[in-house]
């Protein structure tokens, strides 16, 4: 059966402006409606930037290669007014720091009101409350109304993430994207998050994609999870394949290296990031346990394992499995 | 034993809103941490644990209560002695992006922090490339500017800035929360070299309790403003008394 396809990423290599090199390669990705996928992989390998990427924001990021489309149409394409609609009702999307979200000294019912306006002028301030009010308490606020007078300046950190996730929420996107929306949180609103985002996934077929770092999330979430490394999707396949069967070195040690309840100190993964990607081979080569002397220079090209399970690794597929 | 160096008693805190509501963010909350120690304080989201780090720092006071910081009384002191604590206490913030200048590259913000214990313009840079390097990070991001680099990275060189003058207590406000689990290990490594190399003390707040478990003596379990649970960490990861942190416990989401 072929889905409906909301999202995809064609190739992508983006670069920020005055870059040597760029920071994304030949990003590709497809999202369906109700789909949930989470990006993970190491700080500075280029996970926002691919959310800055397809969310076009101006003078941002350059596309060097390649396209974003949305319901089949480039975004490049697309006029100043349909970006414009495009985010918020198509593409929401919550930004890593809550702040960057929020204005920090506007009050929060203001920017609800403010928000669904801009995307439906029938808008009433009192159905805007209303509908803030009800997303609020769905995201762990005993009290909304407290939250809605207040402005950002005055509400804790975790808080704020609550409430840039509720505003994306507000104007029911296609596809939301989330950058770390629960990195602030402690672990019981964790999980009241999560379970928010799954059902709006489940009642509005809501395409989640979702940046995280913690495995617990993508364990409980994710359809597809995409594995970073040095600005290119490394491995990519189904949730239970990637974490249960990882195929890339990298992803291996990623999930080694995952934190537990027993005490011991968090292990690292040996090495260091190198300070600029190579052009050519593979990335991870220098810190890769099972790397050899063509890893360097080997061409960067998917080796699929499984129906829709692949990596770029070309041992990953005869090791490991 | 010796006075601690930090020393937190009967703290209260009421933040006014608009409309003449009356919030308690902090009630009563007393706490230590002795020479060497880390102290973890963790909590859910609101419950006070960023408004106590503001009034240890002293970005703001509190409506009543004590902060002793080696022997000086921070609610009180001015001038010097508030300098002298200034420099001996330093705080990583939970958002680490917005404790930048804008305006500065991440190299000269550094650079401001060594300036009242270094002299030497190149030995001060030779020591921020050094800092950088101890956070993971390579020489140009010393040129780039807080919005120019990512998340993570933004926060290892606000640890970078925070260790540049030695400090004898950092405050870390959710400090490893933006990083992903390997280099969240750097991070906690480095932190545990530089204790046992300076005999520092650490204040580290964070909602992760495999991390809080993994590095930190004793725990204080903040609720509502309140201190619920305190004791050694592995006691209260192991046999937790609070039905609070129970659930807290309970909801750590596993693979
Ligand atoms: N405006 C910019 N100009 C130049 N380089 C940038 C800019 N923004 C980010 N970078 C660089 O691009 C790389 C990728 O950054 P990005 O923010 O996408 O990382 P990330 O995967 O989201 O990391 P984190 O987990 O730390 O948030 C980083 O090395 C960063 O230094
Ligand atoms: N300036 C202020 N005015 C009014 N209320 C405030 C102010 N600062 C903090 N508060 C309130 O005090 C409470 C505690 O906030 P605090 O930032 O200390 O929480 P936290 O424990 O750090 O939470 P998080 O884990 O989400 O960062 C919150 O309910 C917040 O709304
Ligand atoms: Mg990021
Ligand atoms: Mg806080």
């Amino acid at each position: 059966m072929e889905r409906e396809t909301l999202l995809e990423v064609r190739d992508l290599t983006v670069r920020y402006p005055g870059a040597e090199r760029p920071t994304l390669r030949d990003v590709a990705l497809t999202l369906h409606p109700g789909q949930i996928t989470c990006v993970i992989g190491e700080s500075g390998c280029g996970k926002s930037t691919l959310f800055h990427a397809i969310m076009q924001l101006p003078g941002r990021v350059e596309i060097t290669e390649g396209s974003v489309s949305f319901r089949g149409q480039d975004l490049r394409d697309m006029t100043k007014q349909q970006l414009r609609e495009l985010r918020g009702n198509g593409i929401g999307v919550v930004f890593q720091e809550p702040g960057a979200s929020l204005d920090p000294i506007r009050r929060i019912h203001v920017q609800f009101y403010e928000a669904m306006r801009a995307h439906s002028r029938r808008v009433t301030k009192q159905a805007a409350r209303e509908k803030a009010a009800e997303l609020l308490r769905s995201m762990e606020f005993p009290d909304p109304d407290r939250i809605l007078a207040s402005c950002p300046a005055q509400l804790s950190g975790g808080m704020n993430q609550r409430v840039a996730i509720a505003l994306a929420m507000a104007l029911e996107p296609d596809i939301l994207l989330c950058d770390e929306p629960t990195s602030a949180l402690d672990v019981t609103v964790q999980a009241q998050i999560v379970d928010e985002l799954l059902r709006l996934r489940d009642e509005y077929r809501t395409c989640i994609m979702l940046i995280t770092h913690n495995m617990g999330v993508v364990s409980k979430m994710a359809d597809r999870v995409a594995v970073m490394y040095g600005g290119r999707i490394v491995e990519y396949g189904p949730k239970a394949d990637v974490l249960h069967h990882p195929a890339h070195p990298y992803t291996r040690a990623l999930l080694e290296a995952i934190p537990t309840l027993d005490g011991q100190p968090p292990r690292g993964i040996p090495g260091k990031r190198p300070d600029v990607f190579p052009a050519a081979g593979c990335a991870f080569a220098p810190r890769c346990a099972c790397a050899s002397p063509d890893c360097g220079t080997c061409a960067m090209e998917k080796h699929l394992i499984l129906e829709a399970h692949w990596t770029l690794c070309p041992k990953g597929v005869t090791d490991g499995v | 034993m010796s006075e601690p160096v930090l020393d937190v008693k009967n703290v209260t805190k009421t933040f006014r809103e608009r409309g003449g509501r009356r919030f308690r963010a902090l009630d009563d909350v007393s706490l230590t941490v002795r020479e060497g120690e880390c102290v973890g304080v963790v909590g859910e989201s609101g419950c006070g644990k960023s408004t106590l780090a503001r009034i240890i720092t002293r970005l703001i006071l509190p409506d009543s209560g004590s902060v002793r910081f080696c022997g000086t009384e921070l609610t009180e002191a001015g001038g010097a002695a508030l300098r002298r604590a200034y420099r001996d206490m330093k705080m990583i913030f939970q958002e680490p992006r917005s404790s930048f200048d804008p305006r500065l590259t991440l190299g000269v913000s550094i650079r401001a922090a060594l300036k009242p214990v270094m002299r030497g313009r190149r030995e001060q840079e030779a020591e921020v490339r050094r800092l950088l390097h101890v956070v993971g990070l390579e020489p140009r991001f010393a040129q780039a500017y807080p919005r120019q680099v990512s998340g993570g990275e933004c926060q290892r060189a606000a640890i970078a800035r925070a260790i540049a003058q030695k400090p004898r207590l950092l405050i870390c406000d959710e400090a490893t929360s933006a990083l992903d689990v390997s280099v969240q290990a750097q991070v906690i490594e480095l932190l545990t070299a530089i204790r046992r190399e300076t005999g520092i003390s650490y204040l580290f707040i964070s909602h992760d309790l495999a991390l809080v478990s993994s590095f930190c003596d004793r725990t204080y379990v903040l609720c509502g403003g309140r201190v619920v649970e305190q004791g050694p960490t592995a006691q209260i990861i192991r046999e937790p008394r609070e039905a609070y942190t129970k659930r807290l416990l309970s909801s750590v989401l596993t693979i």
